[in-house]
């Protein structure tokens, strides 16, 4: 085994993770970041091709159970350093004050032991060093305000025929605002509507960690080490976090950290401090309040499908493009809690078909060669919406093993009626403003995008994992960063969050460390 | 469009999406060229790639008659790469470990009914089989641990993919496949770019 020393070793290289790095190799400490897959190079290691990019997807066995199992491969997971925001869509938007205070104003969930007010400053921040293009009037402000790029023109058919359907069926719409560049910065071109957005993006002209935070860090010192799977997080015997353990090559090896940082998603994130159980902590690494792994969230993300005379041609430009918030807290209005954002949502063939088989075992041969053969003439848009927060969705570990023995993630999920509500909601609206278009709406294809909590933040802990700067509150040099800090599970695109917010632990990660240093 | 005016064909019968390959990039185009000339892998066995063959004539009877892929080497390229590593939802198998089992057990039910290879079966048999899966757990005796509505909707779930990988059924579909480095630059109702399908539909306009 070899073994190295350094001030902070994180685990996991995505959107939270690098940030983090990058914040702190600048402020001159000594960072590790390891990452499970590969420093892939977009023009070299990308295509222009859905099955070839399946590679940035996890693919690792997870099992995936409960009464609605999620998919745990495509949106709910990314493999490589990037994570998965190589692949997202890159619609980035703020939470909405009232999503950090669910319990409060709607009796529901459990409010954030933050505002919006003190995540503000780094939405601002992320705002600019992500060079979001988006409308000079954004008609909703909380969610996001003055881009640095000027929105996109190039609308979609897609787009143009959802927008006029919400406005006839008076809903207020805009461009999205999007972490992708509608004008030249630096060295990267903007963006010319190759469509593959979610194959990630060849052209780079979609911010990404791969063309941001990863090359400030490398800059800055930090040592980033890919395809290094973490499998242990040791401990002392006072208690504190001391070294990662991982495998490269076959092999395994160590750093020695005086702080250690988990930023490794929603389900890799709990595994690793279950699988980090010892005699200190029987139950798994900052574990005493029995809440690792548990509160796991997600979005839905639902496609409602109409046909149009007219061709339309969803494959042509980015897939997410325009939306609304009008419907984010209509729940009130309808006797259910918190709501839903709608957008356009093109889709590439194996995703449209796939989609289709996923929701109608019977749509193979025949039904889905006549469903595919009207491709072209489909308008598609999906709505995301909030899932309510329950003890019983958690990631656990399971008694299989997977190939360097590590014991395989089980992650379980169920919906609440509260979501079902909202589901049914939005199909009811998405099909209303397609049929206001001119469509004749056909399929409600049931998805999920994002993966949150598992290790919520809070002040007591009894109730929570870590504090709001993903501090645990059991083991004082070991942070979690990302989404799996997320108490609930706003219907607003999470990723602005999680940069934002890692961002706000950055700073406090290395005042943290410089004072425990000496 | 309605069930009168549907193509049972393609709107686009002379479209060629790769009429365009040179126009790729050069990642893309070594992708796509290695998808259509597939190599043999090395986990399917002769007997697993005739069953998967004849399953998949089953399942996609017209779109066979259109997709020019050899979906036996690809799948077994996607194996051997590692590519089905991961569990489906609400199993305890890789995708690899069901597909195989399921190719090998499908034989073993079309022995123990008809005495023959599933591919040797007359489609009239091979489709009493399938359908059998469908939902259900399958025979007993042969389905043990992997269901047959498991292998059923696995390998149904990678066969679409790489149907749907497939440049002649892009074509097809009129969908315009890789779009780098040149991208799209025609936009506003009903505007395509000189290097898309034609469009079909200028009557309606």
């Amino acid at each position: 085994m070899t073994r190295t020393s350094c001030d902070v070793c994180i685990v996991g290289a995505g959107a939270a993770g690098s940030v983090v790095a990058a914040h702190l190799a600048k402020a001159g400490l000594n960072v590790f970041m390891l990452d499970a897959g590969p420093f892939r190079s977009p023009e070299k290691d990308f295509a222009s091709d859905e099955l070839e990019m399946e590679k940035l997807f996890w693919d690792e066995p997870r099992i995936s159970e409960g009464q609605d199992p999620l998919d745990l491969y495509r949106s709910t997971s990314g493999k490589g350093v990037g994570g998965s925001a190589v692949h997202y869509t890159a619609q980035l938007l703020r939470f909405h004050p009232s999503d950090f205070q669910t319990k409060t104003s709607e009796d529901i969930g459990e409010d954030w032991p933050i505002s919006y007010e003190d995540v503000e400053p780094y939405y601002k921040q992320m705002t600019k060093r992500l060079s979001l293009s988006g409308p000079s009037t954004f008609p909703w402000k909380e969610f996001g305000d003055h881009f640095p790029y000027p929105a996109h023109h190039d609308l979609s058919n897609n787009t143009l025929k959802f927008r006029e359907g919400l406005e006839r069926a008076g809903y207020q719409h805009s461009v999205s605002p999007l972490a992708i560049l509608s004008a030249p910065k630096a060295d990267r071109h903007p963006c010319i509507n190759r469509g593959f957005c979610e194959e990630g993006c060849m052209p780079d002209a979609k911010t990404t960690p791969l063309n941001t935070f990863i090359p400030e860090g490398l800059k800055a010192g930090v040592t980033l080490i890919s395809e290094a799977t973490a499998y242990r997080i040791t401990t002392d015997e006072h208690g504190r976090a001391t070294s990662v353990l991982y495998l490269l090559d076959g092999k395994q090896h160590e750093i020695e950290a005086t702080t250690i940082v988990i930023a490794a998603y929603a389900i890799e994130t709990p595994r690793l401090l279950l699988a980090s159980s010892s005699e200190t902590f029987p139950n798994g690494l900052a574990n005493s309040s029995d809440l690792v792994g548990k509160y796991l969230l997600t979005n839905m993300n639902d496609h409602v499908l109409a046909t149009f005379p007219e061709e339309i041609r969803m494959y042509r430009g980015n897939p997410v493009q325009a939306l609304t918030m009008d419907t984010y807290l209509c729940g009130v209005k309808y006797g259910f809690k918190r709501g839903f954002i709608m957008n356009s949502y093109g889709l590439r063939p194996i995703r449209l078909a796939t989609l289709f088989f996923d929701n109608d075992t019977k749509c193979v041969g025949e039904r889905l060669r006549e469903r595919m053969l009207d491709y072209n003439h489909y308008v598609s848009i999906a709505m995301l919406g909030e899932v309510i927060p329950q003890h019983q969705n958690a990631v656990t570990l399971s008694n299989q093993k997977d190939q360097h023995g590590l014991p395989i993630p089980k992650v379980t999920f169920s919906h609440h009626p509260n979501d079902e509500s909202i589901r049914d909601k939005a199909k009811d609206v998405m099909k209303s403003v397609l049929k206001k278009a001119g469509g004749t709406p056909l399929y409600h294809l049931k998805a999920h995008a994002h993966l949150m909590g598992g290790c919520r933040m809070g002040s007591n802990p009894s109730d929570s994992v870590v504090t709001s700067y993903g501090q645990s509150h059991d083991v004082e040099n070991l942070f979690i960063v990302g989404s799996p800090t997320f108490v609930t599970a706003p219907s607003a695109n999470p990723t602005l969050t999680v940069y934002s917010l890692a961002q706000r632990s950055a700073e406090y990660i290395e005042s943290y460390t410089k004072r425990a240093k000496g | 469009m309605t069930k009168d005016n549907h193509p049972s064909k393609t709107y686009y019968p002379t479209y060629d999406v790769l009429s365009q390959k040179n126009e790729w990039d050069n990642v893309t185009q070594q992708v796509i060229a290695e998808r259509l000339h597939s190599k043999e892998g090395n986990v399917l066995s002769a007997s697993h790639k005739r069953t998967l063959q004849a399953l998949a004539k089953c399942l996609f009877p017209s779109h066979l008659g259109e997709q020019t892929l050899s979906i036996s080497m690809v799948l077994d390229q996607r194996i051997t790469n590692k590519k089905l590593s991961t569990f489906p939802r609400g199993a305890r198998f890789t995708k690899e470990e069901i597909i195989i089992q399921g190719l090998e057990n499908a034989e073993r039910e079309s022995i123990f009914h008809y005495h023959l290879p599933f591919s040797q079966l007359d489609k009239k048999e091979q489709l009493s089989i399938l359908e059998s899966w469908k939902g259900n757990d399958g025979e007993e005796t042969i389905w043990n641990a992997i269901k047959s509505h498991l292998f059923y909707s696995t390998l149904t779930s990678e066969l679409i993919k790489i149907i749907y990988a497939d440049p002649h059924i892009w074509s097809t579909i009129g969908f315009a496949g890789p779009a780098y480095p040149r991208g799209y630059y025609a936009f506003g109702p009903h505007q395509f770019d000189e290097w898309e399908a034609k469009p079909h539909d200028e009557n309606l306009l």
